[in-house]
């Protein structure tokens, strides 16, 4: 018996010896919540890929990490045509890849056309619908019958000009070349493990001794459900504003765990929803940025407009005027949520403002029914609010239920579904009422909008409007931001006179940072860009910390007392 | 002084029914060499007495209330565990009923016996199985070499025994207790181990107590008997005493209950009537009473004495030690004198 | 005995082949897919997913070509760009990772399964010795207090879910006493509070079999004989007593393993470990096909080979029971 504990201890010892793998820490650490599901741009974009990849590979064009205004990237400069059909990107000369290979027009030309290539499978294709010939390149239709590239108007006359011609103009065109769907991939890599692992070269061109970058960072290992770990691209064009040497970007799911490594000093960054338990202890804390940014995210409650009584927009708006956003933010949430009654969060983005939603009293909600043929005496058929696991969207299904029950005589359930039940029932009308929410893929109306029109896959109301396709197609080609707007709010209109779906609240952003960091801004799309990433010296930090305005409980500030600067930020110091 | 000298030993084992008095009064005189025998029914307390002396009475539920265990002068009752350690298996011996259960089943023998040794006189495991080797030969095991490596399982009922037996003399103790060492064998085999036992007292002169509830089986080893009923001894004699003459209405109905090849066809073979006496309640009298053809009624009000028969300090010489808890011995011991017959009803007076 | 392991090595094939066709064709009558998302693909781009993948052919051919490196002729529609190959369970190739498109099934095992078997092992055998050293200190002072407290604790230790057990180790030996790291798998201290948060259930239930096993072993002839042989209580208790009673606990192991393998799940969960246990589950949720067979062949093996180990070490503790009753 003791020979085989012994035994057992040593190969367990063994064993866990064998799979540590410690590594100093990172200049950087911070919680990307999940782990990414792939570092191939053009397959994903949720936010904790947009992270990782907007640190290995740099666009175009990139995003003021605060206000989203256009940036030079890989281009340094570019001009549009007055119809706003030609848009031509001059890259900044002798930029080069992280193996040293030089990064010319043709890298985008080909990376582009692997987005449009049907074998890649790539979710965003259609951000180049607009481009000249890429539909029929997509669909494999030419003459001959064949895809034909040649067609396509994406070109590169020399190696540093870039051509894209469009069909017809597209307004946030240069928005859609910010989006981590259209980064360059070093396609020589690719070819050549296509060459050497014809079974597995998906994966392979992906891993850290393989991949090829030209953002700021490369990628150094990646351990799956463990870290990511980024170092410094010595080869990237800007090195010299980059401040960090390294980044781990953690893959911690459970919200407890990545606020008990914040709290003993083994991340300085997390985001996510956090527990409304935690609110109020965390609220009067420095580093715990809440409420104050929103985040163009929308949670609604899709309706299944196919099947009585739900086919009857009066009874669909009914439903939505009977619910007290307010009770489901303050009581429920409690975490600077914003109840929300229009179907682009926040009431505004950019230059668009919402209509006016309908009037909210319980009055109109009955008189609404009433018209629709039901009341107390002859009440609404029973249904069923389906959700997702989660304990949040049960509250708010229990709540809203509890309301319809009693407010509008409606005999509802609620049910939860597991996450891919749930996802395929709503892909297949299979419900009346469902959870959902939406995140905003760039900041723009049509972002949010656009899910309605009738060939969207991510409709899934059955809801179908010949004049809100028609304005929202109206709306993709006006360049005038003034008329764009216009459309687009005509087309809100029409979303809630007809109410295919119920808006709930708007989401913020909760942000555990390090009050150290800087070159960090809540914005409304989560998104961040490590390049601009640095930690504050303690005279700067003090400077923040008077210049702020109302009573905040101090924190300690991990990192190195004199700051992490990048090169350029303090030779421009000295 | 005697080897061992057992004096007024009470034990009580608290029950869920209550106290119950497994052994009372129990006094008992052992000298070198020599073979006691401890006869009684199952449940009679004899078992729990012989254990008591090397205090392996299990505490709880059972609890000692008085009495010394005296061996060399040495109370053992009041011996550390450490010593207790000592005397047991290296000064005192014990055999156990049943071979099948008291040897390890997931060790080999060997271990078993060496570690005896090895315990008590400290000889290295190599050292050790040789002598354990030898003291299975002496035993009358075959291929004692093989048998080191078996296992219980693997052995016969008998072999069982010998390997038991020559585990408890490895260290020539003083005193054995075989506590009922055949009952679990077949009759054949239950004369060998007898033979085996008397064979090795001779050689090593080691006393034996021999609890067993087989007065004729006694007859074959015993030296002198006492009998138990009840928790109390309640006649004890030299063997040939207590065959030819039991002076006490018990033993002369457990003599009755065993066959014989000489008794003749009118000798009846009997049992005793009724059962034991549920020991958790106090008795008033003779315990024996209820069952007894020889009852009076003075038996059911006072508890008779374990009296000498000897009236006088002459008559020792005739009697012995012989003594009889009974009022009634003498017409006991006249019935038992003639075969057969029942106690006339002349006799029956008040 | 080499009868007993071949006979074994034949029921063990067939337990995996059963368990992998049943997952597969399980995996695959769930609803939805690997590529149903909140934000649904094109059905163009969905479709070349499914080919990709093989998505797209009869069941017996996905089948065919899971199991075995059979070469099935044209491997989907868009062979040579984008189409993924691979040999087939038989071949030892699990496939690639629907989730985890970065990585095979091979890549994902082989990282993580060292992290959980270190975790599991350092767990058992944490269980092991505080749960039989408890058992037998009950023994030795049997209906004391330290028999009250070890029941005591193993009464709480079987009763409390691992996961409130870690949330207490945790508040204790990283911000009551700030001792341990709070989460992640880096150094061997790492390895200490999830261990024992995992284990900590195991170890109750095994003390409480060998306070059983003992109490029962105890009361034996064979353990009277012992004492009177004039045997040490450190004897008596450990060679003797021990020996018999710690047989339940070896049958327990088995069981014990796999409860440590799947309980680590949510250990993993709260300590950030990058183990074995999290796909275990998430495969399943995510639609991860080729991961959750994956690891359920893995897991299968892994408790079968176990189990077999265990009665073969019974077999060796117990002369009594031949192997091939076991």
């Amino acid at each position: 018996m003791a020979p085989a504990a012994a035994l057992l201890a040593g190969i367990g010892w063994a064993m866990a010896v064998a799979s540590q793998s410690h590594r100093p820490p990172a200049d950087f650490t911070f919680n990307n919540n999940s782990e990414v599901s792939t570092l191939d741009p053009a397959s994903v974009s949720s936010v904790p890929e947009g992270r990782i990849l907007r640190g290995l590979y740099e666009g175009l064009v990139i995003r003021d990490p605060k206000t989203f205004a256009i940036l030079p990237g890989a281009a340094e400069s570019w001009e549009v045509s007055d119809d706003g059909l030609r848009y031509t990107f001059h890259l900044r000369p002798s930029q080069v890849w992280s193996n040293g290979d030089p990064l010319t027009a043709e890298d985008f030309v080909s990376s582009f056309r692997r987005v449009l290539t049907p074998t890649t499978a790539s979710p965003f294709a259609d951000f180049l619908d607009a481009v000249v010939g890429a539909e029929d390149f997509q669909a494999g239709r030419g003459p001959g019958g064949n895809a034909n590239w040649d067609s396509v108007g994406i070109r590169a006359p020399d190696a540093l000009t870039l051509e894209i011609e469009l069909g017809s103009a597209r307004p946030y065109f240069l928005q859609l070349l910010a989006t981590t769907a259209l980064l360059p991939v070093h396609m020589k890599t690719l070819r050549e493990m296509q060459a050497r692992f014809p079974g597995s070269w998906n994966a392979e061109w992906l891993k850290p001794e393989n991949l090829v970058t030209n953002g700021p960072y490369t990628l150094a290992s990646r351990r799956i459900n463990d870290r990511i770990r980024l170092e410094r691209n010595p080869r990237y064009w800007d090195v010299d504003h980059v401040a960090f040497r390294t980044i781990d970007a953690l893959a911690v799911e459970h919200w407890g765990t990545a606020l008990n490594l914040y709290l003993t000093g083994g991340c300085d960054w997390l985001d996510g929803s956090v527990p409304p338990l935690y609110v109020g202890k965390l609220r009067d804390r420095e580093d715990f940025r809440l409420g104050n940014s929103p985040y163009l995210g929308l949670y609604f409650y899709r309706i299944n407009c196919t099947q009585p009584p739900f086919d009857d927009a009066r009874v669909r708006r009914a439903l939505s005027i009977a619910i007290n956003r307010d009770v489901i933010c303050e009581k429920l949430l409690k975490a600077g949520q914003e109840p929300c009654y229009t179907f682009v969060p926040w009431g505004k983005l950019g230059p668009y403002e919402s209509p006016l939603a309908e009037e909210q009293t319980l009055a109109r909600a009955r008189r609404l029914l009433l018209d629709a043929g039901y009341s107390a005496e002859r009440p609404l058929p029973r249904f069923t609010v389906h959700y997702n696991t989660a304990e949040s969207h049960r509250d708010i299904a229990e709540y809203v239920a509890s309301v319809w029950r009693l407010a509008l005589f409606a005999d509802v359930g609620f049910a939860n579904q597991e996450w891919k039940v749930w996802l395929d029932s709503q892909n297949r009308l299979d419900y009346q009422i469902s959870r959902s929410s939406w995140i905003a893929d760039y900041p723009d109306a049509s972002s949010f909008l656009g899910i309605f029109t009738s060939d969207n896959p991510n409709n899934r109301t059955g809801w179908k409007n010949a004049s809100f396709d028609s304005l929202m197609m109206r709306s993709d080609r006006e360049l005038d931001p003034q008329r764009r707007a216009q459309l687009l709010a005509q087309a809100e209109r029409i979303l809630l006179d007809e109410m295919p779906a119920i808006p709930l609240y708007s989401y913020v952003s909760q942000n555990l940072v390090n009050p150290r960091l800087g070159g960090f801004f809540s914005n409304p799309l989560g998104e961040q860009n490590p390049k601009f990433w640095y930690f504050k010296s303690d005279d700067e930090l003090w400077q923040d910390r008077r210049k702020r305005v109302g009573a905040m409980e101090i924190v300690e500030a991990r990192g190195p007392a004199a700051g992490l600067y990048s090169k350029a930020a303090e030779s421009g110091a000295r | 002084m005697s080897l061992l000298e057992v004096k007024h030993l009470r034990v009580r084992f608290d029950t869920a029914r209550g106290p119950l008095q497994a052994v009372d009064e129990f006094s008992l005189e052992l000298e070198a060499g020599e073979t006691v025998a401890l006869v009684g029914e199952s449940g009679s307390g004899k078992s729990v007495a012989s254990q008591a002396i090397l205090g392996l009475v299990q505490s709880p539920p059972g609890v000692i209330e008085t009495g010394e265990v005296l061996f060399g002068g040495e109370n053992l009752l009041e011996a550390s565990r450490q010593r207790l350690g000592q005397v047991r298996g290296r000064e005192i011996a014990m055999v156990f009923q049943d071979p099948h259960s008291a040897l390890h089943p997931l060790l080999p023998i060997g271990v078993q016996l060496c570690e005896v040794l090895e315990v008590h006189e400290g000889l290295p495991r190599k050292e050790a199985w040789k002598r354990c080797v030898r003291a299975l030969d002496e035993v009358g095991l075959s291929d004692p070499e093989q048998r080191m490596e078996a296992y219980a399982h693997e052995l016969s009922g008998g072999m069982r025994q010998r390997v038991l037996i020559a585990m408890a003399l490895l260290c020539r103790p003083k005193i054995l207790i075989a506590d009922e060492p055949t009952t679990a064998l077949d009759a054949t085999v239950q004369v060998q181990i007898l033979d085996l036992l008397r064979r090795l007292q001779r050689d090593h002169g080691t006393a034996i107590l021999f609890v067993s509830h087989d007065l004729g089986l006694v007859g074959r080893v015993a030296d002198r008997v006492l009998v138990m009923y009840a928790g109390r001894v309640i006649e004890s004699a030299d063997a040939m005493q207590v065959f030819e003459r039991p002076m006490h209405p018990y033993t002369l109905g457990l003599l009755e209950s065993v066959p014989r090849l000489s008794r003749t066809s009118e000798m009846k073979l009997k049992s005793i009537p009724g059962s034991p006496p549920d020991m958790t309640q106090p008795i008033a009298g003779c315990a024996f009473a209820p069952r007894c053809e020889f009852v009076r009624q003075r038996c059911t009000l006072e508890r008779p004495p374990l009296a000498s028969l000897a009236k006088s300090v002459s008559q020792v010489l005739l009697v012995g030690g012989r003594r009889s808890a009974c009022f009634e011995r003498e017409r006991v011991g006249r019935a038992a004198e003639s075969p057969g017959g029942l106690p006339g009803d002349e006799e029956r007076v008040p | 005995m080499i009868g007993f392991l071949l006979r074994r090595a034949l029921w063990f094939a067939f337990t995996l082949w059963a368990v992998a066709t049943l997952a597969f064709f399980l995996m695959r009558a769930a609803p939805g897919g690997p590529f149903t998302a909140e934000r649904s693909v094109p059905p163009s781009v969905e479709l070349a997913l499914r080919a990709r993948y093989h998505l797209d052919w009869p069941m017996w051919k996905q089948y065919l070509s899971y199991i075995g490196p059979l070469e099935l002729g044209s491997r989907g529609a868009f062979t040579g760009d984008g189409t993924q190959t691979f040999g087939g369970v038989l071949a030892g190739d699990f496939g690639p990772s629907f989730k985890y498109r970065d990585f095979s099934v091979n890549d994902v095992l082989a990282q993580s399964l060292p992290v959980s078997l270190g975790l599991g092992l350092t767990a058992l055998f944490f269980a092991i010795v505080i749960g039989v050293s408890a058992g037998v200190l009950c023994a030795l002072y049997p209906r004391g207090k330290i028999d009250f407290g070890v029941r005591l604790l193993a009464t709480a230790g079987v009763a409390i879910p691992n996961f409130v057990l870690a949330s207490m180790l945790i508040l204790l030996f990283v911000f009551l006493l700030p001792l341990l790291p709070v989460a992640g798998w880096g150094t061997l201290q790492h390895s200490i509070l999830p261990a024992a948060a995992l284990g900590a259930p195991v170890a109750a239930y095994i003390a409480r079999l060998v306070r059983a096993g003992l109490f029962d072993a105890l009361a034996q002839d064979y353990v009277r004989t012992a004492i009177a042989k004039g045997m040490p209580t450190h004897i008596v208790v450990l060679r003797h007593a021990l020996r018999a009673g710690i047989l339940p606990v070896v049958s327990y192991l088995g069981p014990a393993t796999a409860a440590i393998l799947t309980g680590s799940l949510v250990i993993e969960k709260i300590f950030f470990i990058p183990g074995t246990g999290q796909h275990f589950v998430n495969s399943a949720l995510n639609r991860d096909y080729t991961l959750a067979m994956g690891v359920t062949i893995l897991y299968t093996g892994l408790v079968f080979f176990l189990n077999t180990v265990v009665d073969v070490i019974y077999t060796l503790l117990d002369p009594r029971i031949p192997l091939e009753e076991a």
